[in-house]
């Protein structure tokens, strides 16, 4: 089914570009065609040629007239005959010759032509200017002046049909070329549409294929936290309950007590995994909801210091509040309490017995800062940038019991408080861990 | 001077060889230049009187005369100016022409016209003006032979105004077409 939609998908996609192109190459084709039928301008100035002629036979009649009355000098006669004669060899000329051709009156003309050359001695009076030829030569420039007019007509007449005709072609042209247009711009509109759309659903399925390796990735790391977060502790109970089977009645009663005492650590020690896997899955499914109300500085470290010394008497935690830090911030105090409770946790857990870990509040622009500084073995400089990242573990916090999702439920809790959670560490030497809050 | 350039010219680096054979006629064509320069700078000094027929007759702005106000020209004189072939089609005729003639601008030059226009008249009373920059921008040629033959009165002659129509194509437009006077008999310049 899916594999048919594709099919089609990309059958519509070819049709369309092919028909992108197709009409683009017809509008440019018209567009060309069009472009050089307005460059010919042939029989535009036909009718003018022969109107002059037609004038030239008409003064030369004119001329030859006044001249026998004894007003025109014999050189005037023969400047207007020179000019017919360039007239009509004008129409006899290539393109012209053609055009009148077409029109029918090539040989008519030829002839008139003929006739009029004939008796060029005549009109230049190279001959006794005799009373017939000078009739002949008048009814010659009649005959030819009549075939010019009529010429004439006929060339105003096919002019104006191909006039009219070329006008009718050039308005379809246009309009195929409008329509052609339009066809091109609904086309691009769809092509873009698909293109975009393809585009889009390629970036949809790399952010897939990113998230399915992301959950790939966690589900591999939570198995390996499983087989060895949780099966350590199940088999210390497990060998343990196995002792007490085998030699329950054997045991004195301080063994007892100390089995009962690590199968009771272990069993903690999981409650307390079930309850931090619990609360990063809540988190993720954003059941977390923030209540802020102003909560003294000082009592909120009290706090989180006693409750870590519950679980570490053993152990030195030092408080320090600078002098510009506000007595008061108005935040959520559990949430607060939880992300210091985890840094302080770690900052005992990665450090010698023999250390102290401090906590230090200042006060930084519109922020106040809280610092976890401890003194122990630090995180490897290639590692830092994954060290939020849910179920990831140092490799130098290898030895040490720990799920891997403290951190990264901090680092989103210090979000979720409008804050941001960061640290600098060096490898051996140490780390300080810093909750950056808004200071309302 | 002509001598000092060859010599600059047989100076010239290998890689220009191919052009060295072209300017061989270099002297020649100084020398036809000078020629050339002296014809018109005699014009100059002084326009000679026509002793055959008129052919042209020059009015208007122009500071070289030799009839009244007018410069008039007959065959004799305008051979006196460089001779000038142009190839090109036209719109009256098939085919591509070769023309014989002078160059406008050279027969202006001549006669010191001064002005935006040339109104040129013929035989036929054609008149249309033709913008001075014309003669200037193209190498429009005052054509006295087609094809080898001498242009008659009674077909286009005695001359033609013709323009390097194949050369340019802005040229190729009907705004040009009607400025090629053939019979061409009188320029007025304004």
């Amino acid at each position: 089914m899916k594999r048919r939609h594709d099919v089609i998908a990309y059958a519509v996609s070819g049709i369309a570009i092919l028909a992108f192109a197709v009409v683009l190459v017809f509008a440019l084709w018209r567009l060309l065609e069009t472009e050089s039928e307005m460059r010919r301008n042939e029989g535009d100035n036909m009718l003018w040629a022969i109107s002059q002629a037609q004038t030239a036979t008409l003064l030369l009649d004119a001329t030859l007239a006044r001249r026998a009355g004894g007003l025109e000098e014999g050189s005037e006669v023969e400047r207007r005959y020179n000019v017919l004669l360039s007239r009509l060899n004008l129409l006899s000329q290539g393109p012209q010759a053609r055009y009148m051709a077409d029109l029918g009156f090539a040989a008519p003309l030829a002839e008139d032509a003929r006739a009029l050359r004939s008796l060029e001695d005549v009109i230049l009076e190279k001959a006794g200017l005799l009373e017939a030829p000078a009739t002949e030569v008048h009814f010659v420039l009649d005959e030819l002046e009549r075939d010019l007019g009529r010429a004439a007509n006929e060339s105003m007449v096919a002019h104006w049909d191909r006039t009219g005709a070329r006008l009718d072609r050039q308005r379809e042209a246009i309009l195929q070329v409008i329509v052609s247009i339009l066809a091109i711009l609904a086309l691009g509109v769809f092509l873009s549409v698909t293109m975009l759309r393809a585009l889009a659903q390629r970036e949809h399925m790399r952010r897939t294929l990113v998230r399915e390796q992301e959950v790939a990735e966690i589900y591999r790391s939570f198995v390996a936290l499983v087989s060895h977060q949780f099966r350590t502790p199940l088999a210390v109970i497990d060998s343990s309950m196995q002792r007490l089977q085998r030699q329950g009645d054997g045991l004195s009663r301080e063994d007892i007590q100390e089995r009962a005492r690590r199968t009771r650590t272990e069993v903690q020690g999981l409650a307390r995994l079930v309850d931090t896997t619990l609360d990063a899955i809540r988190l993720e499914g954003g059941g977390i909801s923030v209540e802020a109300h102003d909560c003294e500085i000082a009592q909120l470290l009290e706090r989180v210091r006693e409750r870590q010394l519950a679980v570490t008497p053993e152990r030195s935690i030092t408080l320090s509040i600078a002098d510009e830090v506000p007595p008061y911030i108005r935040t959520d105090p559990l949430l607060v309490e939880q992300i210091l409770g985890n840094l302080l946790s770690n900052a005992l857990k990665y450090s010698p017995e023999s250390e102290s870990v401090s906590l230090n509040v200042r006060a930084e622009g519109h922020r106040i800062l809280f610092s976890v500084v401890d003194s122990g073995i630090g995180i490897p400089q290639d590692e830092q940038n994954r060290l939020f990242s849910r179920f990831f573990r140092a490799t130098s916090a290898a030895g040490t019991r720990g799920a891997g999702i403290g951190l990264s439920i901090s680092h989103q809790l210090a979000g979720v408080l409008g804050g941001e959670l960061s640290f600098e560490s060096h490898s051996g030497l140490g780390s300080s861990f810093t909750l950056a809050l808004p200071n309302s | 001077m002509s001598s000092v350039r060859i010599r600059k010219l047989r100076a010239v680096k290998e890689t220009e060889r191919g052009r060295f054979h072209a300017l061989a006629f270099f002297p020649t064509v100084v020398l036809t230049m000078m020629l050339a320069m002296g014809a018109v700078s005699a014009g100059a000094s002084e326009l000679p009187s026509p002793t055959g027929e008129v052919l042209l007759t020059v009015t208007g702005n122009i500071g070289q005369t030799n009839d009244g106000d007018r410069a008039l020209f007959d065959r004799e004189m305008l051979e006196t100016l460089p001779s000038q072939t142009l190839e090109t089609r036209t719109v009256v005729t098939d085919g591509v022409k070769t023309f014989d003639g002078v160059l406008m601008r050279d027969l202006l030059a001549w006669v010191e016209a001064e002005g935006e226009t040339v109104t040129a008249s013929a035989l036929n009373d054609y008149v249309i003006e033709i913008p001075m920059e014309d003669f200037h921008d193209f190498d429009v040629v005052a054509a006295t032979h087609m094809d080898g033959e001498r242009l008659s009165p009674r077909d286009k002659g005695p001359l033609w105004i013709v323009y390097p129509r194949d050369d340019h194509e802005e040229l190729q437009d009907i705004r040009y077409d009607y400025r090629w006077v053939w019979q061409l008999i009188q320029l007025e310049i304004e």
